[in-house]
This record gives C-alpha cells, structure tokens and sequence, in this order.
C-alpha cells in the first residue's frame, strides 16, 4: 500500500512509458528542487531558466527510452540540467556580444564593494551570492554548482561533465578563491541562518 | 594548474572526504601555519554560502506547467502528422489524376477522326470535333438550309 502512494524511481519509470501522466506529474515534484538549484544556479533566477527547467522534463519524457539506469535518475537529469544550462549561457554570450548593457552589471558591481551588508536582507543578500557565482565562467560555474550545491562529490562531479578529476579540482580551487574574494565582506559582516 | 599538497588536503577536507591519515597531516599543518587554517575557514565559509543561497524551487505549480507544455508538443506532434498526411494523400491523389488525364489524351487522340488530318493535336487531346472557318461556315450554311426545309 504504501508502495503506491510513494513509488520508487523505478515504477514511476514503468508507468511513464505507459503513458502515465500522473506518474509523470510525481517524478517532476520529486526532482523539481534538484533541477531548479541547477538550472537557476547556473543561469540565476530569471523567466528563462524556467523555460529550460521544463525543457529538462520534457527532453527526458521524450527519451525516456535512452535512460537505461545507468546512473540515478537525479545524476541523469543534473546532466541534462546541466547541458542544456550551459548551452543556453552560450546562447546568451552570443547574443551579449551583440547587444552590451552594462548598466546593470556596474550597479551589482558598486553594491558588492559598497560594504553595506547590513542593511541587505536575506534575499538581496542571495541575489548577490547568485550575481558572484554568474561572474564565473559557465565551466567553472558548473562545478560549483555541483560541488556546493548539489553537494556531489568530485569525482561524481567529474562523471557528470564527463572531465577528468584533477580539471574538477582545479576549477573547483579557483572558482572558491574567486568566490572567497567576491563574499568575504559578508562573510564577516552579515549573520545568514545556515 | 598544479595544485599544492596543502590545497588538495583543504579542497578535500572541503568535501569532507580525507583519510585519517590525511585528516592528521591537515591538523598539523594547520598548527604549523594559521594562516593555513584562517584560509580553511574562510573557504569553508563561502562554501556554506553558497550552499546556503540554492534556488529550490521554480515558482508555484511548475509540474502543471511542464504538463501544459507537454500536451501543447505532443498537440503539436500530431498537427504535424496530420499535415504530413494531407500532404502525402494530395500528392497521390494529383499523380493519379494526371494519370488519368494523359490516358484520357491518349484516348482521344487515338480515337480522334482521322480523315481531318489538318487538326491541331490540342484539339485532338481534349476531343474537340474538326473545326475551321469553311468547315463553320458549311455547317452554318447546313443548319440553315435545314431549317428552311423543315419551315416549308
């Protein structure tokens, strides 16, 4: 009994492939928090991360025939997230190169060097944790991403973006060192509930 | 870039993955060095930060909304099947009907009155009766001789 009301990966698989909407609708709830820490990790909270959060899903029901169990389903779709996160950053320096507004871009900058953490709430202070991770490049981002915040370990981290582990490693050092660097200010100056 | 022994240790004490061996080298360093261990902290601090400003979640009633999308695509799908459909019918439907027509051309042309040996193959094709200027006005001519007969 309680097998039906909390299926395993497994029999949610079993019953998509038979065309089981519901079934579709649980396993999107189940791993809905995994892929959104992914996808707005890597491409801040914005509408079109969204899109690409539902172009995961949608990828995945459509070839779910290819998901042969290798590796869990939430590593398979953090792949998924994670590809398609970095082909839409590329999607968006191609277009940055065409149309540069750094308007934005300078006001986020004064606000990190500004030293008035004290006054920022929680959320602002979120916002610019997310702005100092969008400073790094999308290959040094992804570990991030996945090292802190999916909390995969490195040679998981390695298996998923497909590199070797010592490449893990090393971007993993400079991205902290540049993340330290970015946030020591609040760090120090600002209380967060961890 | 060529890590430094120490840093592998701090990244791994990082993951929380060092041996016990490892974990004892760490701790001597650090004793050895605190400025070694300030940089520990300070990168274990960030790491918490970072883990600490994760998104969760997309907004309320994403799943209703990659269902919505679903059914759209797969309403789309089917569209699109449909139309390849009519295409594919269309196409079979005008070879069969040019078929048609060239035999029907044929037809009339073999069939067409042979002694008329002036007529366009147009005319042939499309089985128009033999027709000229002489030949209209003989059987104008004709018509009215006719009618004059049966009127007397």
């Amino acid at each position: 009994m309680s097998e039906s009301h909390n299926p395993s990966d497994k029999e949610l698989l079993e019953r998509i492939r038979n065309k089981d909407e519901g079934a579709f609708r649980l396993l999107i709830e189940r791993y809905e928090s995994q892929v959104a820490a992914t996808v707005l990790g890597m491409l801040g909270n914005r509408a079109d991360a969204e899109d690409i959060g539902q172009e995961i899903f949608i990828r995945f029901y459509k070839s779910i025939e290819q998901f042969r169990g290798e590796s869990s389903l939430g590593t398979y779709l953090t792949r998924i997230a994670i590809n398609l996160s970095l082909n839409e950053l590329k999607r968006r320096e191609r277009k940055n190169r065409r149309f540069l507004f750094i308007g934005d871009h300078e006001e986020k900058e004064q606000l990190f060097q500004s030293g008035e953490t004290d006054e920022l709430e929680q959320k602002e202070l979120r916002e610019l944790i997310q702005e100092a991770i969008n400073k790094l490049k999308p290959e040094f981002k992804a570990v991030v991403i996945l090292r802190m915040i999916q909390d995969y370990s490195t040679n998981e981290t390695a298996e998923i973006l497909n590199i070797p582990i010592g490449t893990v490693l090393s971007r993993y050092s400079r991205a902290i060192d540049k993340l330290k660097i970015l946030l020591t200010p609040y760090i120090k100056n600002h209380e967060i509930n961890l | 870039m060529k890590l430094t022994y120490e840093r592998e240790l701090i990244l791994k004490a990082l993951e929380d993955n060092l041996s016990a061996e490892e974990s004892r080298r760490l701790q001597s360093l650090f004793e050895a060095s605190p400025k070694l261990k300030e940089e520990y902290n300070d990168l274990l601090n960030t790491q918490q930060m970072i883990a600490w400003a994760k998104y969760d979640s997309f907004k309320p009633y994403f799943a209703d909304r990659v269902l919505k999308r679903l059914r759209g695509e797969t309403d789309s799908i089917f569209s699109d099947d449909f139309y390849i459909s009519l295409v594919h019918n269309f196409y079979r439907l005008a070879f069969t009907v040019l078929l048609l027509v060239m035999l029907l051309g044929s037809y009339n042309i073999f069939s067409a009155d042979n002694t008329s040996n002036d007529q366009p193959v147009i005319e042939s094709v499309i089985a128009l009766p033999p027709m000229s200027v002489i030949n209209t006005n003989t059987t104008i001519l004709n018509y009215k001789v006719f009618n004059n007969e049966n009127t007397n």
